[in-house]
């Protein structure tokens, strides 16, 4: 129907329009993303919500404004925040997806040539290929590396990269999440307070959890398994949790989770970059 | 900041917000059109889509990697791999075309966007119906009978094969073959009772008059 311009500049166009929309370049994005978030809070980062016309624009895609600026459920603003999570995971190569397989048991796997088959289709060298997650982290860990010093920020990412995976409960004896992120911060010197408030905007955010699978054997010992990932203010998402409760005959019913690090790569990049 | 600076700013990453979003749309993208094709016909018949999207399909190179970045499966049917970008992303498409539709947020982005577009913010799900309808009547072998069988059946509200073919005088292979076209397109959809208008063509009928 419309194949004026040939396959290469439309995908072009199409990777292009996708990062424009991503929160490293367009503040509108930015500003959906990182709802709800307290009026004034916006307000100060974002002047531009106290023009009432442009007010009136974000009304139109679902954002509404009382004590905190929210997006209404299933609203378009919602659903471009879920565009950004996708094409965060999708263009870093990260993009999570379940299956069956010919057993119909289920499995978990990644789109992780994305970026290669997009280079090879648009003739591009890989590098070329837009990350807007990189773009991203980068911007924040900017931002973060001012609040609470550079130094504190690069060891909480190298505790991430060296801490991570972990599993524990069940069978496994080791550290909670909780309470590895309470070690990372006691080595750091954080305070309590600058440890909570980090750990929400970068790794993750309690209630925030996007659920991915949920299913029940129908074993003698009926395992449930459970995978979601954990979302954080700045959608850094680091992490994949996947938890199986099942019985010990000791002890009765017990959950077993493992943490994995999504993002590995880029994280490293970053890293990298600010040591 | 001044209000005027302000207001400049906030122009230009609004214009930049909704050229990204047009620019996705089926109206205006080849590979979104083909992903949003496959979502609308709920996976195709390969030699159509291959007939259709010979870019994409045809080198066998173009389609593995294409089949890999957006999670295409190319097989007897064509369909979208549940569950994976190409999936989400033309559910997204949806919502795109939906806000677009929205006469109330073309005025509300079209106050800032006025020397941008003058005309107004577009209505991409008009736009997409638009291009439908062109790229079905320049249809080499059944584009024009095919623009007959849909004015029938935008005439009658519903029909079938056989009521088709007496009240067109046609052969039974032209009216299988031209509505088989008009269900690729997604302006008729296909019942137990026969074929009725799409729901976009249904909103948007006064522009088949002008095709």
């Amino acid at each position: 129907m419309n194949n004026e311009k040939n396959l290469k500049d439309h995908l072009t166009n199409l990777i292009n329009a996708l990062t424009n929309l991503s929160p490293s370049r367009n503040i509108i994005s930015q500003l959906i993303l990182l709802t709800p978030e307290d009026q004034a809070t916006l307000n100060n980062s974002f002047p531009e919500v106290n023009i009432s016309e442009f007010r009136e624009v974000l009304r139109a895609m679902g954002i509404v404004f009382g004590d905190k600026i929210e997006c209404v459920k299933d609203s378009f603003a919602e659903t471009i925040i879920k565009l950004i999570d996708k094409t965060f995971d999708w263009l870093d190569d990260e993009y999570i997806y379940f299956y069956f397989d010919r057993y119909s048991d289920i499995r978990i796997a990644k789109m992780d040539n994305v970026r290669s088959n997009l280079a090879k289709l648009t003739g591009q060298h890989i590098d070329l290929i837009p990350n807007p997650y990189l773009e991203w982290i980068k911007l924040v860990i900017e931002k973060l590396s001012h609040e609470y010093g550079k130094d504190k920020i690069a060891k909480i990412l190298k505790e991430l990269l060296t801490q991570l995976p972990l599993t524990y409960g069940g069978h496994y004896k080791g550290k909670t999440l909780q309470e590895s992120i309470d070690e990372i911060g006691a080595k750091i010197r954080l305070t309590p307070s600058e440890l909570k408030e980090i750990c929400e905007l970068i790794i993750y955010s309690e209630g925030k959890s996007e659920h991915i699978y949920r299913i029940r054997y129908g074993g003698w010992d009926k395992t449930t398994e459970e995978l979601w990932i954990e979302h954080s203010r700045y959608h850094l998402d680091p992490l994949l949790c996947t938890s199986q409760r099942y019985i010990i005959s000791s002890i009765g019913w017990t959950n077993e989770f493992k943490y994995e690090l999504r993002h590995k790569e880029s994280l490293q990049k970053v890293l990298g970059e600010i040591t | 900041m001044s209000g005027e600076l302000l207001e400049n700013g906030l122009t230009k990453q609004l214009s930049n917000f909704v050229n990204a979003l047009i620019a996705i749309s089926p109206s205006r993208n080849y590979v979104t059109q083909f992903l949003y094709i496959i979502k609308i016909n709920d996976g195709i018949d390969y030699k159509i889509i291959e007939e259709t999207y010979p870019e994409i399909v045809k080198d066998e190179y173009v389609r593995e990697s294409f089949a890999k970045a957006f999670g295409v499966s190319f097989k007897d049917k064509v369909t979208l791999e549940p569950r994976k970008y190409g999936e989400f992303f033309v559910n997204f498409l949806d919502s795109v075309l939906q806000i677009f539709e929205d006469a109330e947020f073309r005025s509300k982005v079209g106050f800032f966007l006025k020397n941008e577009y003058p005309q107004g913010i577009p209505n991409l799900a008009q736009e997409w119906l638009e291009v439908r309808l062109k790229g079905l009547s320049s249809e080499p072998t059944y584009g024009m009978l095919a623009l007959k069988v849909l004015k029938e059946i935008v005439r009658v509200g519903r029909a079938t094969i056989e009521e088709l073919e007496k009240s067109l005088s046609m052969g039974r292979g032209d009216v299988i073959e031209t509505t088989k076209l008009l269900k690729l397109y997604g302006l008729i959809k296909e019942d137990l009772y026969g074929f009725t208008v799409s729901e976009s063509l249904k909103k948007y009928q006064h522009l088949l008059e002008g095709v």
